[in-house]
């Protein structure tokens, strides 16, 4: 293949433009912490700007440690590789007072011990949290380096103090990090459980069988709720809860179901839970049914509900009318409308239904 | 380093809006200290908000939706029994009863949808914690919750700190701590149901400690808000006297009245007693709001603003009168709310 001289000017054109449009990293210019400070307070607006653009230690870090630590905070590290990581960091702080100059006295005040620290990863994370500008705030070891800059007297000494507050913060942040990222599978993982958790107890408020009040309170009152996350029940008492349903009978006149007011006098529904779905339902309930009889007159009858899986429910209910004793069957609304769709097999079911 | 703050609300109605009159008061706020908006406020904090109310009004609307049908259903066989059963439903979502009480009793007294609720919101939290975490292992987080809120947010963080999923899952106040905790108008003891909240795992420590959950707490009162009284979160040297000492724990009581719902969080945070510790902790920074200018702020913010003072005097002697006994009960709350809303 020959290169031509258009396409040497096209890749260059294509070059120019790219370093034109492609927006230089902000942090790199911001994140310089070198910069002179004339006083004590403007150490601690450089510190302060440093840190909260994440200079320090954070995202933005450009130091050589930071560089080094990189992949291993953006990527997914194992045990190894986080105990290598803290055992860098320490031994990057070997130069630093406080941190590095006594930091087998530092990790002692800690409680810990160097191997404790790195392979173990004894040291919560949140140890690392600098409040302000002080790391270990109101433990005998605290190291507030606000009041350390404010302590400078001129430009030499508060630009010195700044690059080492800057240090100590970069270090700090450096170890939380790391420590933190050591959790991230746990958290993770944790996180995982608690929107499954949530998940299931919407189904169970929201598709399980619906509860009134009194249903809910006799349930909440058989629940064993702790002060953890607790999930939710496989089962549900059914008390005094009304519905509608649709009724099939011999007598009706033209075949056709007929609404129905149920009360179910007591129950219970139970399933299984297969991730966020409530499977294998399945229950029961006795129940009292009122049908209108026409000319205002209602016909009250008894009987039994079975819940079938989706939720559907079907039943029998038998009124006593003086040696002409009335049998239905009881459905819920998608059933009917099921049969409803298909004529054959409504005939074929009406005609069970005569047989009772 | 930007910090995360969740809001929690109270009681009532709450759409997928809900917050924006919150943000729009906290940039306000912000807006008028000088130091602390000379830098963007998102450079800062930013703020995402915490909803828990749809799993309580949508249980209530299927009440009201299901209680119309039988009802209708009811007409026609004339089951007296029914109707008397679910009638009573029918307005079910409808009026203060339903939309703000009916919040409370629903949490406090049906564990079922406490769970529900208390799962939802650490959910909703431990999601964007572990997205931001992911980002920058430095990343830091507060909680302000409100009136109902302050019992949900609780419940939720100390079962985030505590709860220990099978194969030993856990999450640890030693690796994720709050920066903050802000309860306002906090009712969580009155409330308080499966965790003691003086000593769950709900209590500000040191960076170090690893059993309490934030690094600092803050609760605030208003003087005559009848619902933070039975019951109150009041505890002295709490959770012991080094902690105070400290400042992580602040106990804050105001007394303005600028606004007939002196419970409502938008009459509390307008208080500069209020907002300047929670600017303060969201930036991380105390000297964002100097004490000359905390100073000068509690000085300009009038007690009772653009009320006229006869109206003023009256509403708060209205409020004295109404005022429950300490050792009050949650109970309690249902004449509270007659007497506050009511008259």
């Amino acid at each position: 293949m020959t290169i031509r001289p258009s396409n040497i000017r096209l890749a260059l054109f294509l070059l120019a433009a790219w370093l034109t449009l492609t927006p230089r990293p902000a942090e790199a210019q911001s994140c310089d912490g070198t910069k002179p400070v004339a006083t004590a307070a403007e150490g601690v607006t450089q510190v302060r700007a440093l840190n909260r653009a994440g200079c320090l230690g954070g995202p933005a870090c450009d130091s050589p440690i930071c560089r080094r630590l990189k992949p291993l905070l953006d990527g997914a590290p194992n045990r190894q590789q986080i105990s290598d990581a803290l055992r860098a960091v320490l031994e990057e702080a070997r130069t630093v007072a406080e941190i590095g100059r006594d930091r087998e006295s530092l990790l002692a005040q800690m409680g810990l011990s160097l191997a404790q620290f790195v392979d173990n990863r004894v040291a919560a994370a949140a140890a690392w949290t600098l409040e302000g500008l002080a790391l270990f705030a109101d433990e005998p070891h605290e190291i507030d380096l606000e009041s350390r800059l404010e302590n400078c007297s001129d430009s030499a000494s508060c630009t010195l103090m700044s690059a080492h507050a800057q240090r100590v913060i970069e270090l700090a942040t450096l170890f939380r990090r790391t420590l933190v990222k050591a959790d991230e599978g746990i958290r993770g993982a944790f996180s995982k459980q608690l929107e499954l958790l949530d998940k299931r107890w919407r189904a169970y408020l929201g598709s399980s069988r619906g509860q009134y009040p009194w249903e809910l309170a006799v349930n909440s009152a058989l629940y064993r709720k702790t002060a953890q996350f607790d999930a939710p029940p496989t089962s549900q008492w059914i008390f005094a809860h009304p519905g509608a349903a649709f009724e099939l009978s011999r007598s009706s006149n033209d075949r056709q179901p007929s609404e129905s007011l149920l009360l179910e006098v007591a129950g219970l529904y139970r399933w299984s839970w297969k991730e966020e779905k409530m499977r294998q339902r399945w229950g029961g309930s006795v129940t009292m049914a009122w049908r209108d009889a026409g000319e205002g007159r209602q016909k009250l009858g008894y009987g039994a509900l079975a819940y079938l899986p989706r939720a559907s429910t079907i039943g029998y209910v038998w009124r006593p009318q003086d040696g002409n004793d009335e049998h239905s069957v009881v459905l819920s609304a998608d059933i009917v409308k099921f049969l409803r769709g298909t004529d054959g097999i409504r005939e074929r079911f009406m005609g069970a239904s005569d047989s009772k | 380093m930007v910090t995360r703050l969740f809001v929690v609300h109270g009681m009532g109605v709450f759409d997928q809006a809900w917050v924006k009159p919150v943000e729009q008061q906290i940039a306000e706020i912000y807006g008028s200290y000088e130091t602390l908006s000379s830098e963007a406020q998102e450079t800062r904090f930013t703020i995402h908000p915490i909803r828990y109310d749809d799993i309580l009004s949508d249980l209530v609307k299927k009440w009201q939706t299901d209680a119309a049908a039988i009802s209708k259903l009811s007409e026609g066989v004339s089951a007296s029994s029914a109707e008397a059963l679910v009638g009573w439903l029918k307005t079910a979502g409808e009026g203060f009863q339903w939309t703000h009480a009916a919040d409370v009793l629903l949490y406090r007294c049906f564990s079922d949808v406490r769970e529900a609720v208390v799962v939802t919101v650490a959910n909703q939290m431990l999601k964007v914690i572990n997205a931001d975490l992911k980002k920058n292992q430095d990343a830091r987080w507060g909680v302000l919750a409100h009136s109902l809120g302050t019992a949900v947010a609780h419940d939720s963080l100390h079962a985030l700190w505590t709860t220990e999923f099978d194969s030993g899952i856990k999450i640890s106040p030693a690796d994720v701590k709050a920066a903050f905790v802000m309860m306002v108008a906090n009712v969580s003891r009155v409330l308080e149901t499966d965790a003691d909240v003086l000593t769950s795992a709900v209590q500000p420590g040191k960076a170090s400690n690893k059993v309490r959950g934030c690094l600092n707490f803050l609760t605030v009162r208003h003087a005559l808000d009848p619902f933070t009284i039975p019951r109150m979160f009041d505890p002295e040297e709490w959770p012991d006297a080094e902690t105070v000492e400290q400042g992580r724990y602040q106990s804050i009581r105001v007394n303005h009245f600028r606004e007939r719902n002196i419970h409502g969080l938008k009459h509390y945070l307008s208080h500069p007693a209020v907002h300047v510790p929670l600017m303060r902790l969201l930036s991380d920074q105390k000297s964002v709001i100097s004490a000359a200018e905390e100073k000068k702020a509690l000085k300009d913010f009038t007690g009772f603003g653009g009320t006229p003072p006869d109206i003023a005097t009256a509403e708060l002697k209205r409020l004295e009168l109404m005022q429950p006994a300490r050792a009050d009960t949650w109970a309690k709350l249902r004449s509270i709310w007659d007497a506050y809303f009511g008259a």
